[in-house]
């Protein structure tokens, strides 16, 4: 392998993955050089990289301008559009994954200020997210393009909430979550809240499988809506909680919904080109 | 059939001809078969006994199959069929642009890098391919037996295809390898091709920081930062204090040509030859700036009152003394982080290594290290600045040893 020319190591490099990538690097020196060269880091990005670098609020800037340095920026959260819609790079794969802000849902009643109130939050990495005062039709909605994904991926979809103090109903009920890509239509049932106490809730989780939220490393919660296979085409993801009983909920913070890549990290999925 | 088949075996009459057709005798059989109702034809015209030249010459159609020499790195040269060997790119160039591998004299030279094996491997992959009536699947499955062979094997191949600019062979054993490299830790993959393990510790960490987000690392990346800012510094340190040498010679001796001083006194020599020992271990590893300083000295030495530069020099030697010992102290400290062993080439290479990594953690954490940054330059100025004079005696104290030698010379040649 040592014998074999710089380029073609850095082709056989490309083939592989960001973390393969960066594992290799480690392996010795020359290995190393052929690394680092622009024809393996630019293998990594997205075919409309510089697409979504133009639509950048605040496009990252470079001390050095190798592909190498720009993939690790686009690996950090970028915001797009009016800050509407978060966008970042998988560090390990290099796949794409989105964050749609609340103002990018359509959410039912979410105008009305009664029912949802908006507000800037700290916390949050958009401008606004919204706070529900008190519903009973609770409808949340969105949609992607698959075009704009990355093709032949595994993504799932995450509601990015939190829960106020203010709850209120939100653990009595089981919302229906559906991701739907064409005729592909996947359902399931999530509570949005859980209190400890309830053991019946536990039961009820473990045998018809419905889910909770999890806490998530930037403060948040999420939950997962759903998972979907984009395909080469381009189809539009519609993605939707749903909660329309008679029960009033209160106190349901959303930042947003999360449609990232399905990553197993103890076993690479190979990129197919 | 059979008919013609006794034919085919007849006895002729041209001696040449029943050798010839002895040579070729399964070609013919096989195109007999093949071309029945057309050899009757011809048999029908032709004379049983006798053959024409014509017939022989559309007879042996393998014969004139158009074969090319190829030469391999060891210089063996064999035959290949000329339109399997065309699915090369290299060789398709080399024929038709400049007309070689006709014949054995002028059989194409392959690349060094295509051994008879390889090239062996080469030709099948070509053999199999080049039929354009294959289909994708077909091709898909021989292309997936094919690559299943050693890695060293595999990197030969690769190595070869790409020399013969064999693109679809070269993706298929980049892919293979490429495969073979997924998912392996840095220790395998090196078992498996056997590659030297020549990176240095901190080196090491560096991608780390990549592919998890562990603080310990980030920790330890930063400890190794602040170091090699430390050691860049101090070689930056060192090499404007090389610059500096050659800017402040003339100061120097300016300054000895305005103060009127005594006779060279005993006490000269014998701090010359305090310094003469120095400077000898400084000569060796600044022997080039110290010449050159030397020669400038020369000029000086040349234009000017000998005595009175001696003089100036042991009272400024007199005033610095104090300061030598502390500077070369830090000369020699300094000259033994040069000469650890590390070769300039390689010193380098660290030094660039050093710059990149730098320079990532900057577009990382910027604040620490403008944190790191301050400190260094905080360093820096110091020695610059209040210190104008302390730099311009040390300095003095650099070309003390240089200046007296050479006075000592001078005086030689003028009293002797």
């Amino acid at each position: 392998m040592d014998r074999l020319p710089e380029d073609c190591v850095s082709k056989i490099v490309s083939y592989t993955s960001p973390a393969d990538a960066c594992r290799f690097s480690m392996v010795s020196s020359t290995m190393r050089s052929a690394t680092d060269s622009d024809l393996v880091w630019r293998s990594f990005f997205p075919s409309d990289y510089r697409h979504i670098l133009s639509r950048a609020l605040n496009p990252p800037i470079l001390d050095s301008p190798s592909y190498k340095h720009l993939f690790y920026a686009l690996c950090h959260p970028l915001l797009l559009d009016a800050g509407n819609i978060s966008f970042k790079l998988d560090k390990f794969s290099g796949k794409k994954s989105y964050i749609l802000s609340a103002r990018e849902l359509s959410i039912t009643w979410s105008n009305d200020p009664l029912y949802w109130s908006w507000r800037t939050v700290p916390e949050s990495r958009f401008k606004e997210v919204t706070e529900l005062r008190t519903v009973s039709w609770l409808e949340i909605k969105g949609k992607i393009g698959s075009r704009i994904l990355t093709p032949n991926t595994s993504y799932a979809v995450y509601l990015i909430m939190n829960i106020s103090h203010r709850e209120y109903g939100l653990d009595s009920v089981a919302c229906e979550v559906c991701v739907a890509v064409g005729k592909q239509v996947q359902s399931g049932r999530v509570y949005l809240c859980q209190k400890e106490h309830e053991k019946r809730k536990m039961l009820d989780a473990e045998e018809d499988k419905i889910g909770v939220p999890r806490r998530r490393e930037d403060g948040w919660m999420e939950i997962e809506v759903g998972e979907f296979f984009s395909g080469d085409g381009d189809q539009e993801v519609r993605m939707s909680l749903m909660e329309l009983g008679y029960h009033l909920k209160a106190g349901l913070i959303i930042e947003g919904l999360e449609v990232r890549p399905i990553i197993n990290h103890y076993s690479f999925p190979k990129i197919t080109h | 059939m059979i008919v013609i088949c006794i034919l085919a075996h007849l006895p002729l009459i041209d001696e040449e001809k029943t050798m010839d057709l002895n040579s070729g005798r399964a070609a013919y059989d096989i195109t007999i078969i093949g071309n029945c109702r057309f050899k009757l034809e011809r048999f029908y015209f032709a004379n049983w006994f006798k053959m024409s030249e014509i017939d022989m010459a559309v007879i042996k159609p393998e014969m004139m199959k158009p074969y090319i020499w190829l030469e391999t790195s060891d210089g063996s040269i064999q035959q290949v069929e000329q339109e399997i060997a065309m699915y090369c790119p290299l060789i398709c160039q080399e024929i038709i642009q400049k007309g070689m591998g006709s014949s054995k004299n002028c059989a194409i030279c392959l690349p060094q890098r295509v051994s008879p094996a390889t090239l062996s491997l080469i030709l099948d992959y070509c053999r199999f391919h080049q039929v354009p009536g294959r289909s994708n699947k077909e091709r898909k499955s021989y292309d997936e037996k094919f690559v299943r062979m050693d890695t060293k094997r595999l990197c030969e191949l690769t190595s070869a295809a790409d020399s013969l600019q064999l693109k679809p062979l070269v993706d298929l054993t980049s892919r293979a390898l490429a495969r073979i490299i997924e998912g392996k830790s840095p220790e395998e993959i090196r078992e498996i091709f056997h590659l030297p393990d020549d990176l240095t510790e901190e080196e090491k960490l560096e991608p780390l920081k990549n592919t998890t987000d562990d603080p310990r690392i980030r920790l330890l990346n930063r400890l190794y930062a602040k170091k090699r800012k430390e050691l860049k510094e101090r070689e930056r340190l060192k090499n404007v204090e090389v610059e500096e040498e050659h800017v402040d010679d003339r100061s120097v001796d300016d300054l000895l040509s305005f103060i009127n001083g005594n006779d060279r006194d005993p006490k000269g020599i014998k701090t010359s030859k305090n310094k003469k020992k120095n400077r000898r271990r400084k000569e060796h590893q600044k022997s080039s700036s110290v010449k050159e300083t030397a020669e400038l000295n020369k000029k000086e030495v040349n234009g000017q009152n000998i005595r009175q530069q001696s003089a100036e020099a042991d009272m400024i030697a007199e005033t610095s003394n104090s300061l030598t010992e502390d500077v070369f102290a830090n000369k020699e400290f300094d000259d033994g982080d040069i000469d650890d062993g590390i070769d300039p080439a390689l010193k380098e290479k660290i030094d660039r290594e050093v710059e990149d990594f730098a320079r990532r953690l900057n577009s990382d954490w910027p604040e620490r290290m403008q944190e790191l940054l301050s400190s260094g330059q905080e360093k820096k100025t110091m020695l610059f600045t209040p210190n104008g004079n302390s730099f311009l005696r040390r300095n003095a104290c650099m070309f003390f040893p240089v200046l007296l030698i050479h006075y000592m010379l001078a005086l030689n040649f003028l009293f002797f």
